[in-house]
């Protein structure tokens, strides 16, 4: 392999140099190679001087070697630019420019190809490169291990304990040290507005543990986190110091007000530390163990920290010890967790511990695999993209080679070597390519910010991973355009060596036949990306669309949603149902709303909270636990959200604190316990049965939550009715209207805080965005793949054209021939459209039969379609027979206009 | 033909490299951890300027190891000055392409 790409490198340098050159780099390859190699100062009296002797040394890798290789691709440029006669160089590419200028149509569409074609690649590489290559921006990221604690029902991926983590860090043999984090929503001010922002909780040892110096200050350090102490510090991110303190190192030091308690700012960390995982960046830290003062709501006061039953640490982080495997890391926490399990029957020890190496980000867990499967689409898709790109301008440069034939002749008579001829030939397509280059990271650039409006699977917004051209970035393109410069550069100049120069002086066409076959060959790999492309984008669209028709059981447009966090702001229960009370009041009056309630989580987010129930009347089975889901909502709610009621009534203001407690039930609910009756009148009860009982009073429909979700037994209590508890926390309130929603967005927000000028807004949106942002794969892959597939149809188009206009040319006095011997022009139309139709039939079917195969890959993400769906593969097939049917007419039709005589005299 | 030498700390670290006796091209990119793209043609200017000659290995030391013979630098008499320019710009050259332990074994 390596010796393949050595010998084509080797073209590159100058012709008297050359074979000593690859000796040279074969020599050391196959040293680097060798088992018992010897590295280092040869003469053992110069190693005294401070350096290792001669020493044996590992084998290279096979990927060390192929990157030196890619140093033989720059060596051999610094050869031909150096060690060649420099007039000669100036002389080549003054040549090609010159070239270029006479056809400017082909160096445009060239560019143009390769410029979408590096630009996407670029793009998308870059998304790669974050989300699963780049490693963390810390001390040796592959010592690094994660940790999780095995939860019910056996999902291994679970958050730990305070106590948990203490005992893992403490009593592990494996590791050197273990660091727990935590992401927390924080409201500080900043300005005159307070706002929220992502925290992170953070043990002492963390960023030791990472080995991450400060930017600015120090960051926390062991110490920092022993309880009770008076002062407390926080970190800031790099990014939102600049953004929201003006990068003023005078914010060191600065005191700031976090869930209403002070801090003091101590540190910034640098600009690449992004924290450890994907889809949560930290933009303030603070010592773990100040939990106790920013607990809100039901927290507050409750010693979380203490309590070993109490999971909710999502991060745990170790470094191994020197030597460890990661197998008997895993076996030592198999160890320990059995240990803790004896030690702590009553508080439910963790029943496993799993630990996995990282080096790179964390992906979120649950959607971990969606992105990792989101993106190596996406990068197949756009590298299928380049290899259309590429297709076409050898393609491009094949026909053009052709027809420089006579040129390319001439100078080989008037002595020109192969070698020359080679070399400008070569010249001319890596210019193209750096051009290209060029102007694909300008492409890129716009892909960027076409793609920051997308999210990946998890809600992981693009926006928020930070993409820009980095040094890496800017070498896959480098070398990527490269090597397409080398890939094309070499048809034509392979062509002209094989060329017979009295042949192309005569104009003989005997050569004809093989380019012809080369283009068609082209033309079918062509037929085949295109195929695959579109049909990707007909079912992502399919997807798409029937993800936004679904009917989810409630309004999805003209409704606006804001959120906010009673507790962040220590209102008392009282402060909250005040405000609650006020604000809906003031939001019904505005112009174009028609009606507005609240709840603690609308849909389409899954409620995730449930409730252990009887159902009085119905007996369970023994060992039956009736676990129903649940909300918390407010007056008028059904008719807000536009849920049906199928019987009974909609909660109103009258059923508060005091009145006879009542609830609404979902149809599942209905039909699962009272089937074929009406359940309204009907009582349950939460908690035992002796407790007072909820009168059944309404029964709605069924709403989709989650998109797949199965709906599940539901039963909605009125807020004014429950416990105050939950008015410590989150509500969302949910505003109908008619009118426009951006501006009733803004008059939202004024009224919030002409209420309270310091509550901070969680979520301000639009119940539509709300639903886009769960289609969000369906809606990225359906528009990339639309824009790559469309692009894809252009170029075949291009190539068909090219094709048959290229046959037509080569074929004139054999059309000339057959027309004066009273051929039927329609019968030389169907010859000539023939020379494309069956290199795309070809390429039709194998497109077909690739797409069968490929989309099953990306049925993650089809939202009730087939991967196989007929209708999306029959579309496609009819569409590229009728586009290639047009791209080959028009150029076919220029057959039946030869002039005869012309055609017979023109030689 | 070419440029004068431009002194960067890659210029510097290659030629300490062929001074404490690393020959080949692979060898000084072990040594110095540079890339073989940034190696190689360093020591092709050098070979401009005369800093350095390169030779190839005699056939019989290669045919021992049963691999192809490999190429060689050394340097000249005229690359003290310039190897002197290095180590006074970057003090730091002196511990580079050596290793830490083998230093204390020395002393």
């Amino acid at each position: 392999m390596t010796t393949v790409l050595l010998r084509v490198i080797s073209l590159l340098v100058p012709a008297h140099e050359r074979v000593d050159w690859r000796r040279e780099w074969e020599a050391e390859i196959a040293h680097a190679r060798h088992p018992r190699r010897l590295s280092g100062p040869a003469n053992p009296l110069l190693a005294a001087g401070g350096t290792t002797p001669r020493r044996l040394a590992a084998p290279l890798s096979q990927l060390a070697v192929a990157l030196r290789c890619l140093g033989a691709l720059e060596d051999a440029f610094w050869l031909r630019i150096h060690r060649r006669n420099r007039g000669m160089v100036l002389q080549d590419v003054r040549y090609a420019v010159r070239s270029f200028a006479k056809n400017p149509v082909f160096t445009l569409v060239v560019l143009v190809t390769l410029a979408l074609g590096i630009g996407a690649n670029t793009a998308i590489f870059t998304l790669v490169d974050v989300v699963l290559l780049r490693p963390l921006p810390v001390q040796d990221p592959d010592e690094l291990v994660d940790i999780w604690t095995t939860c019910r029902r056996g999902f291994t991926h679970c958050s730990s304990s305070y106590p948990d983590y203490l005992d893992y860090r403490d009593r592990n043999r494996t590791l050197l040290d273990v660091a727990a984090f935590s992401g927390v929503e924080l409201s500080l001010v900043v300005g005159d507005r307070n706002r929220i922002v992502q925290g992170s909780l953070t043990s002492g040892n963390y960023f030791g543990l990472l080995g991450v110096a400060p930017f600015l200050g120090r960051l926390i350090v062991p110490g920092d986190d022993e309880r009770g102490r008076p002062e407390q510090v926080a970190i800031l991110s790099y990014r939102f110091w600049s953004d929201h303190f003006g990068g003023d190192p005078g914010a060191v030091g600065r005191e700031i007000l976090l869930n209403d308690t002070p801090y003091t700012i101590v540190g910034v960390t640098p600009r690449p530390f992004r924290g450890t995982r994907l889809n949560a960046e930290p933009e303030v830290w603070i010592p773990f163990t100040s939990y106790d003062l920013i607990a809100t709501g039901q927290d507050q006061g409750r010693d979380r920290l203490s309590i070993r039953s109490s999971r909710w640490i999502g991060g745990l982080i170790g470094r191994r010890r020197p030597g460890v495997t990661a197998q008997q890391i895993a076996v030592d926490f198999d160890v320990l967790s059995e240990q803790m399990r004896e030690e702590f029957p009553a508080e439910r020890g963790p029943r496993n511990v799993t630990t996995a190496p990282v080096s790179g980000i964390t992906l979120p867990v649950t959607a971990g695999a969606d992105v990792t499967r989101f993106v190596l689409l996406l990068m197949s898709v756009v590298g299928a993209t380049l290899l259309i790109a590429c297709a076409n301008v050898a393609n491009l440069l094949l026909a053009r080679a052709r027809s420089r034939r006579r040129e390319i002749a001439v100078r080989l008579a008037l002595g020109a070597g192969h070698g020359r001829l080679t070399a400008q030939l070569l010249t001319e397509s890596i210019l193209l390519a750096g051009l290209g280059a060029m102007a694909g990271l300008g492409v890129a650039q716009l892909a960027f910010a076409a793609l920051s409006g997308f999210s990946l699977p998890g809600f992981v917004a693009v926006d928020s991973l930070g993409l820009r051209l980095d040094g890496r970035v800017l070498g896959f393109t480098v070398v990527a355009s490269i090597l397409t410069g080398l890939i094309f550069g070499l048809a034509p100049a392979l062509h002209a060596r094989r060329m017979s120069v009295t042949g192309a002086l005569k104009d003989d066409e005997a050569g004809g036949g093989g380019v012809l076959r080369a283009r068609s060959a082209l033309l079918t790999a062509q037929t085949v990306l295109a195929v695959v492309l579109l049909i990707g984008a007909g079912l992502f669209v399919r997807s798409l669309r029937n993800g936004l028709a679904t009917d989810t059981g409630f309004t999805t447009r003209s409704m606006a949603m804001l959120s906010v966090d009673f507790g962040m702001h220590r209102y008392t229960s009282e402060q909250s149902l005040q405000f609650i009370q006020e604000f809906a009041r003031r939001a019904e009056i505005l112009p174009g709303v028609s009606s507005v309630s609240y709840s603690i989580l609308p849909p389409p987010t899954a409620s995730g909270m449930g409730l252990f129930a009887v159902i009085d009347g119905y007996t369970p089975q023994p060992d039956e636990e009736i676990r129903i889901e649940y909300d918390m909502v407010g007056p008028a709610y059904f008719a807000t959200m536009g849920i049906r009621l199928e019987e009974g009534r909609d909660l109103t203001a009258g059923d508060r604190r005091g009145a006879a407690p009542v609830v609404v039930i979902n149809q599942t609910m209905a039909e699962r316990w009272w089937p074929g009756a009406n359940p309204v009148g009907r009582t349950i009860r939460v908690g035992g049965p002796d407790v007072p009982a909820w009168e059944v009073v309404g029964v709605a429909r069924d709403v989709g939550r989650g998109l797949d979700g199965v709906p599940e037994p539901f039963v909605y209590f009125p807020m004014l009715q429950a416990s105050s508890r939950v008015l410590d926390g989150n509500i969302t309130f949910v505003v109908k209207t008619a009118g426009n929603d951006a501006q009733l967005l803004s008059a939202l927000r004024t009224a919030v805080h002409t209420l309270d000028p310091n509550l901070a807004l969680d979520e301000l949106t639009t119940m539509h965005n709300r639903m886009a942002e769960f289609l969000m794969p369906q809606r990225m892959g359906s528009t990339l793949l639309a824009a790559l597939g469309g692009m894809a149809l252009v170029l075949a188009t291009v190539g068909i054209f090219g094709v048959v206009a290229y046959a037509v040319n080569q074929r004139r006095r054999e059309i000339g021939i057959r027309l004066a011997l009273g051929a039927e022009g329609s019968h030389i139309l169907s010859v000539m459209v023939r020379s494309a139709a069956v290199p795309v039939a070809i390429g039709l079917v194998a497109g077909l039969g690739a797409a069968a195969a490929l989309t099953r890959l990306a049925s993650t993400f089809m939202y009730d379609v087939a991967p196989q769906d007929p209708a999306t593969f029959g579309a496609v097939a009819v569409l590229v027979v009728a586009v290639a049917l047009l791209a080959a007419y028009l150029p076919a039709r220029k057959a039946t206009t030869v002039n005869p005589t012309e055609a017979l005299r023109s030689e | 033909m070419s440029k004068p030498l431009r002194m960067t700390y890659a210029t510097g670290m290659v030629l300490q490299a062929l001074d404490r006796g690393c020959r080949h091209g692979f060898d000084i990119i072990d040594a110095t951890g540079l890339r073989s793209g940034t190696v190689y043609p360093l020591l092709r200017r050098f070979e401009d300027a005369h800093l350095v000659r390169s030779k190839w290995e005699p056939i019989a030391v290669a045919r021992a190891e049963n691999r192809p013979p490999r190429k060689y630098y050394e340097l000249t008499e005229s690359a003290e000055p310039m190897l002197q320019l290095a180590r006074e710009r970057f003090p730091a050259l002196a511990s580079v392409p050596g290793h830490r332990e083998t230093v204390d074994q020395t002393r």
